[in-house]
């Protein structure tokens, strides 16, 4: 169990739905998907983000999303070990933090960026179910996008 | 499944009850008439509801596992992973998706192999395609890839940049992109007309060349456009259709053409009275950008002569043109000439002063004004709203400036006129008047001027207070006595151009004059300038510099450039420091830095030659250096904070240096 202030918390839109629906805010409010040391760093992240305004409509989808600038703050605290990382991701799609979903996914996007297909499977442990020759046929196809 | 079937029948359009129905089929290892499932939800489902793609990636999930359970080749692929847990295997498809998202778009192509989890999110998601940006690609991107974008983008794209393209494609891409054409084969990607917004294109394509034959069918995929960048020659065609309202959306029209599709020496024209009728002309308040020209060429084939590449139009084709844009920002004409009107230059006579180009009455809101190597017969009447201005020593060869003695000059001493010392009919009140409509210039550009007394004559009819930008490059600076400004002409700027703070001294050198007339400038650029490290010294009086650039001066050594930085700090002999010194004293304590409080932000040293140990003890400083590839090179410490995602690598020159050095060269030897 972790105490929190309520506007720290209420980042998470998960859980302000929640508080909305049990009308108190001092109660408990049971979160099962997320161990509670993902859970703290979570809150640390809140925690430092909480005067930030919140992203307004989600409905941006033609907005070019190039950038993957990360702010000084959150790269430091995005520097975990990758189980981490990636639980730190899961959660906040979880409770719904748009913004701390976002520098997760920009992270984990920058550990992508500039690799080999072989390279990311390695770095991610990721099991190549392809037959041979169905790589073979999509690496022929998608030839000119190899050279890098 | 009652449950789905019901699902079904009362909500057909969401995908949801189409998914549990499928799955069920799918668990009882029915995969066709999973698939059949699937392909019905496909069908009657909403496209844009929320789980439409993962009904998508379930069926071509589906439609795999009967192809395997068809063929009996192999059962399901064991998931475990004897090495370790497969980071992404928890993560649901959205996330994924989201990650690949700031993915180039070549990226993806490549990154179908990684495992079929991975080709599924990629195929499935839409979004990832909606911006094809294939800027990046080392390899010419074939037309198979855009067609099969397209297709993964279910036609909603809405940008679209190419840079590498063979020709034969180039051709095939923009039909697929704007021609709703006689194909039959035309699948989803049919609708991507109408829906493309943005469109840039650094190739040549032969397309709007032909644009009179266009019917209806070719004009609906303009009709959202709401920017259009093209490089290729035939830009004045495009200028054409732009003014006859093809464009009906559109906001940034740059044609400025890098390629080559006419003979270097050819004039190129623009909005001419023999090919557009001024009736047909249609009013495109909507255009905030506009960027014409091309660069100075030279002609490469045999015989080797200088010959320039000019861009030609008569000043009422760009009257013409800019009467339909009353709400125009910037204004960008490069290398355009005054010409007949039938690709022919001409060298005028005289313009009178009141035949001007009125910029002011013509595009009020204008807020950048670029006239890099133009002339439109006279410097240009500016609306107050302008703020950026950009000259160079062929602008308007026609303005007039007054001599030391009082008499006018034409400002091109290089002139058949001024040599032979024919006397211009100007006024003191021309000058004055001159001096009110560019009063409210912040950023100057002036390049390419080879003596200092013109660049000074230019720079006094601008205010001294609201000047805070100042790029001089290419315009000489250094000490010897040619770049020495008389007395006279200093009280001359003071009592005639109410500059204050200027020493009555015996003389100025132009650095120091520089920062005396301009004490505001925050960005500075005097590249190419053969600057020394005296002058360079000078520039220290600037107190709000943020920005320097100096590439290019190779005069300059790494200890004037430190102690530039480095400003009052003196070590303990009570000298300046010198570039070894610091370079010791940062790699002896590296928080040490923080005593030389180094003011400026941004320091540009590309084609100096400074040696890596000092460029990195500069960037040391906390301040942020951008170099050539070369510099960039010798440093490892700069190549792994490059890694880190700190920008030093300047790839845009100022301008295109090549043809300024050759221009400064030229006049040397006069």
């Amino acid at each position: 169990m972790i105490d929190t202030e309520k506007d720290v918390a209420e980042r998470s839109v998960l859980i302000k739905n929640m508080i909305e629906d049990v009308g108190d805010a001092s109660t408990e409010i049971p979160i099962p998907n997320v161990t509670a040391n993902v859970l703290k760093k979570v809150l640390e992240w809140c925690e430092h983000h909480k005067g930030d305004p919140i992203a307004a409509n989600e409905d941006d989808t033609d907005a070019r999303k190039k950038s993957t600038d990360i702010d000084e703050w959150d790269q430091k605290f995005m520097q975990v070990d990758q189980e981490m990382l990636f639980e730190i991701i899961l959660a906040a799609n979880y409770l719904d933090i748009k913004a701390l979903l976002e520098v997760g996914c920009k992270t984990v996007a920058n550990m992508i960026k500039g690799k080999t297909p072989e390279e990311i499977r390695r770095t991610f442990n990721i099991q190549n179910d392809f037959t041979p020759e169905e790589e073979a046929q999509i690496r022929r196809e998608n030839e000119w996008a190899e050279d890098r | 499944m009652q449950n789905a079937i019901e699902m079904i029948s009362t909500e057909p359009t969401n995908p949801l009850g189409y998914i549990r129905k499928g799955k069920i089929y799918e668990l009882l290892l029915e995969y066709a008439r999973a698939m059949a499932i699937y392909k019905e939800g496909l069908d009657l489902a909403d496209r844009s509801a929320r789980f439409y793609m993962t009904l998508k990636s379930m069926y071509l999930a589906a439609s795999d596992m009967k192809d395997m359970a068809g063929s009996s080749v192999g059962t399901i692929i064991e998931a475990a992973n004897p090495k370790g847990v497969d980071r992404f295997q928890k993560f649901p498809t959205e996330v994924l998706a989201n990650i690949l998202s700031y993915i180039p778009t070549h990226d993806l192509f490549s990154y179908q192999r990684v495992s079929k989890t991975w080709q599924q999110t990629i195929i499935c998601t839409q979004n990832l395609w909606h911006v094809l940006d294939f800027t990046q690609t080392i390899q010419a991107v074939p037309i198979s890839a855009v067609r099969s974008a397209l297709r993964y983008a279910g036609g909603n794209v809405t940008e679209v940049l190419i840079s590498n393209i063979v020709h034969k494609d180039a051709t095939a891409c923009m039909n697929l992109l704007f021609r709703d054409g006689d194909s039959t084969d035309r699948g989803p990607e049919a609708a991507v007309i109408n829906k493309l917004r943005s469109f840039r294109a650094d190739f040549c394509a032969s397309l709007f060349t032909d644009w009179r034959h266009f019917g209806d069918r070719e004009r609906k995929g303009f009709l959202n456009l709401e920017e259009l960048r093209v490089r290729f020659e035939n830009s004045p065609h495009v200028v054409d259709m732009f003014a006859m309202g093809w464009f009906p959306r559109l906001e940034v029209l740059d044609c400025y053409a890098t390629y080559d599709l006419v003979k270097s020496y050819e004039a190129v024209t623009y909005l001419n009275a023999h090919r557009v009728l001024s009736k047909n002309l249609h009013p495109q308040p909507q255009l905030r950008v506009l960027r014409l020209g091309g660069p100075t060429k030279i002609k490469d084939s045999f015989p080797y002569i200088w010959e320039s590449k000019t861009y030609v139009t008569t000043v009422k084709g760009i009257q013409r043109l800019l009467r339909l844009t009353p709400k125009l920002e910037e204004f960008h004409c490069i290398n355009i000439r005054y010409g007949d009107g039938m690709h022919r230059l001409v060298v005028h006579e005289d313009t009178s002063w009141a035949e001007r180009l009125n910029l002011r009455e013509l595009v009020p809101n204008l807020k950048v004004c670029n006239l890099d190597r133009s002339d439109l017969g006279g410097m240009p009447i500016l609306p107050d709203s302008c703020e950026s201005l950009y000259l160079d020593s062929n602008t308007c060869p026609r303005l007039c400036f007054r001599n030391a003695s009082g008499g006018m000059v034409l400002d091109n001493t290089d002139t058949a006129e001024f040599r032979m010392g024919v006397p211009l009919p100007a006024t003191v009140a021309m000058d004055s008047q001159l001096r009110d409509e560019y009063k409210n210039i912040t950023e100057l550009f002036v390049l390419g001027l080879a003596r200092s007394e013109h660049l000074i004559d230019r720079l006094a009819r601008f205010d001294q207070h609201n000047l805070t930008s100042l790029n001089i490059s290419f315009c000489r600076m250094d000490w010897s006595n040619v770049q020495y400004v008389s007395a006279d002409k200093i009280s001359m700027y003071m009592t005639e151009f109410s500059f204050t703070g200027l020493r009555m001294a015996n003389g100025y050198y132009v650095s120091d004059l520089v920062c005396d007339m301009f004490p505001n400038l925050r960005k500075l650029g005097v590249a190419h300038a053969d600057l020394t490290d005296k002058a360079l010294g000078s520039f220290q009086r600037l107190k709000q510099l943020e920005y320097i650039d100096i590439s290019g001066n190779i005069q300059i050594t790494a200890d004037g450039v430190t102690r530039f930085l480095t400003r009052e700090y003196k070590n303990k002999v009570g000298k300046a420091m010198d570039a070894a010194e610091l370079s010791f004293t940062l790699y002896a304590d590296p928080e040490d830095y923080k005593k030389f409080s180094c003011h400026l932000k941004t320091l540009v040293v590309s084609y100096c030659f400074l040696g890596a140990d000092s460029i990195e003890s500069w960037a040391k400083l906390g301040v942020d250096v951008r170099m050539d590839l070369i510099a960039l090179r010798d440093s490892d410490w700069l190549l792994s904070d490059v890694k880190n995602g700190n920008k030093h690598v300047l790839y845009e020159d100022v301008t295109e240096s090549h043809w300024y050095s050759r221009q400064i060269r030229e006049q040397r030897l006069k």
